[in-house]
């Protein structure tokens, strides 16, 4: 069973398709980072998975119970909160809390599990209105997390926070999956959130979902070298010429890509062929493929033969 | 039902709806206690209550608290996007709209009754300090059956309201369908003009005036009830955003 399984997934706002045949398949117990740049079509896709909107296409499946035909069901799996934390500011941090425990009908001392969980508990009988944005952030996943859901749909939940506060939000998502038995599936601009924390990414652009996979399949397939030398295009262009992937990246540097489980090899190929035909080479700088990497080799190229199913 | 109806009650604690649902039926109690203090005969309390209170608070002030009460009511969830949170728990939408639109008809009586208890004392206060108390006994026969046709015709009132005020987001909307109803009503009053009797804001005017008040009352009751259906139906439909 998947924690969320759309098939077909569309949504169009006055003929302009914004959520475009979206198949997302996100695997239980793990932290799935869904990434794209504003305007993707990532918190529209959010909203369609939390019944806020209703699709022109296609079919939602949250921890197996389809989204349409049991919207109760499916919803009574998940906690959410979607663009910012919605919060009543005029009541307590408890208060708040104790609203939405009682709309779900839950024991009083699952408050107190949940602020324990995001570290809140001297904070919750304060007005909601005083919190700092990191607070009202950490509260509104308390409240995301009454009810101990399967599935956790967190949009940019590190939007807004100062470096302290993103690596909390941090160390906390990373713990969840472990700490509800569940899914956590997080929306994020920030690359490089998402690869400290997410098992799991899916990019989107335009609105299609263009490669969905777990990270460390992502990341992997190439690696690039940064070779400092004294003639960059030159000796890029001899690379080219001996079947190697270089570019020059300015008049000094060339970026060589080498596939996975072959950077030492090639990289000692490449300096041999630039040291033999007199180049100097000054320093060879490995770089690890990032999600940054992943995102702009894919978002540029942009087609769905990188989808893959998780 | 009952832990949605208590949620909402909680959301207005430490609210200004709630601040604003005590102050301002205090405002025809104050009208009274001034008119009272610089009386130069004493009036009966029927009079007070059929011919002073109920008419400033049937006429403008219920129409107008009800605009920026249910107004109050939307914002708390707009401002606080609230929505995104109500919409996405495991709860039938309807209860929800449902919910709210009891509070808000529950305040609305609330307010009303405060509107006399106030208007009480402003007079008894008035009359003590200008030497001319309030003569008869209470009319409480006649208040409680004025009453309860005042909010039978209403609710249309109260619906179109709260109906505006979840549907958009902006509380310019509400307040503007609320000044205009009531700027009607009011040009209805003052041109004694039969043309609009029907209209929801005229008809707690109606129900004051009218030889047979039951007719409004019935109109402004069942007709409320058949938009709530309606406001509830569009509203579960309606996407917030």
């Amino acid at each position: 069973m998947l924690a969320i399984e759309t098939e077909h997934l569309t949504k169009r706002y006055s003929g302009r398709t914004v959520v475009d045949d979206v198949a997302l398949r996100v695997p239980m117990r793990c932290v799935y980072g869904f990434l794209g740049p504003n305007g993707a079509g990532k918190t529209t896709t959010m909203r369609l998975l939390l019944g806020l909107l209703r699709a022109d296409a296609g079919t939602i499946r949250l921890v197996g119970r389809d989204l349409a035909h049991r919207r109760r069901d499916a919803l009574a799996q998940v906690g959410a909160f979607v663009e910012s934390a919605s919060l009543y500011d005029h009541l307590t941090g408890y208060a708040n809390l104790d609203t939405t425990r009682r709309l779900l009908n839950l024991p009083q001392g699952e408050i107190d599990r949940v602020l324990e969980i995001v570290g809140m508990r001297d904070a919750a009988r304060a007005r909601a209105g005083t919190y700092s944005l990191g607070m009202k952030q950490r509260l509104a996943l308390a409240r995301a997390l009454l009810g101990a859901p399967k599935l956790l749909l967190l949009d940019e939940p590190t939007n807004g926070l100062d470096p302290d506060g993103i690596r909390a939000m941090r160390l906390l998502i990373r713990a969840l999956p472990e700490q509800i038995g569940g899914t956590v599936f997080v929306s994020s601009h920030l690359l490089n959130e998402v690869e400290h924390i997410a098992d799991h990414a899916g990019m989107m652009r335009d609105g299609r979902l263009v490669v969905q996979d777990e990270v460390r399949m992502l990341l992997g397939g190439s690696a690039t070298v940064a070779m400092t030398i004294n003639e960059a295009e030159a000796g890029a262009a001899l690379l080219r010429a001996r079947s190697m992937d270089a570019a020059a990246l300015d008049d000094q540097t060339i970026r060589l890509r080498c596939q996975d489980g072959a950077l030492i090899q090639q990289t000692a190929m490449a300096n041999r062929i630039l040291v033999e035909a007199d180049f100097m080479v000054s320093a060879i700088v490995p770089h690890a493929r990032t999600l940054e990497d992943v995102y702009h080799d894919t978002l540029t190229s942009a087609t769905s033969d990188y989808r893959r199913p998780a | 039902m009952i832990a949605i109806l208590q949620v909402e009650i909680r959301k207005l604690n430490g609210s200004l709806a709630l601040l604003l649902a005590v102050l301002a039926p205090a405002l025809p109690g104050l009208l009274a206690g001034l008119s009272l203090i610089s009386a130069d005969r004493a009036p009966q309390w029927g009079s007070i209550f059929t011919s002073f209170v109920l008419p400033i608070w049937s006429l403008f002030l219920l129409p107008m608290v009800v605009a920026a009460f249910t107004t109050l009511v939307g914002q708390i969830e707009y401002r606080a996007r609230g929505w995104d949170h109500l919409l996405a728990l495991p709860i039938a939408r309807w209860k929800l709209f449902l919910a709210k639109a009891i509070v808000v008809l529950a305040a609305t009586a609330t307010m009303t009754l405060l509107v006399l208890l106030f208007a009480w004392v402003g007079a008894s206060i008035g009359g003590a300090i200008s030497g001319h108390a309030p003569l008869g006994a209470l009319p409480w026969a006649k208040l409680a059956r004025t009453v309860l046709l005042l909010l039978a015709g209403t609710t249309m009132l109260v619906v179109i309201q709260l109906w505006a005020a979840l549907r958009f987001a902006s509380f310019v909307i509400p307040l503007v369908v609320g000044i205009c109803g009531t700027l009607v009503a009011m040009a209805v009053a003052m041109t004694r003009t039969d043309q609009a009797a029907w209209f929801p804001w005229v008809l707690p005017l109606k129900i004051l005036s009218a030889p047979d008040p039951v007719h409004y009352a019935l109109f402004g009751g069942i007709g409320g009830l058949i938009l709530l259906a309606i406001m509830i139906g569009d509203l579960g439909r309606h996407d917030f955003r």
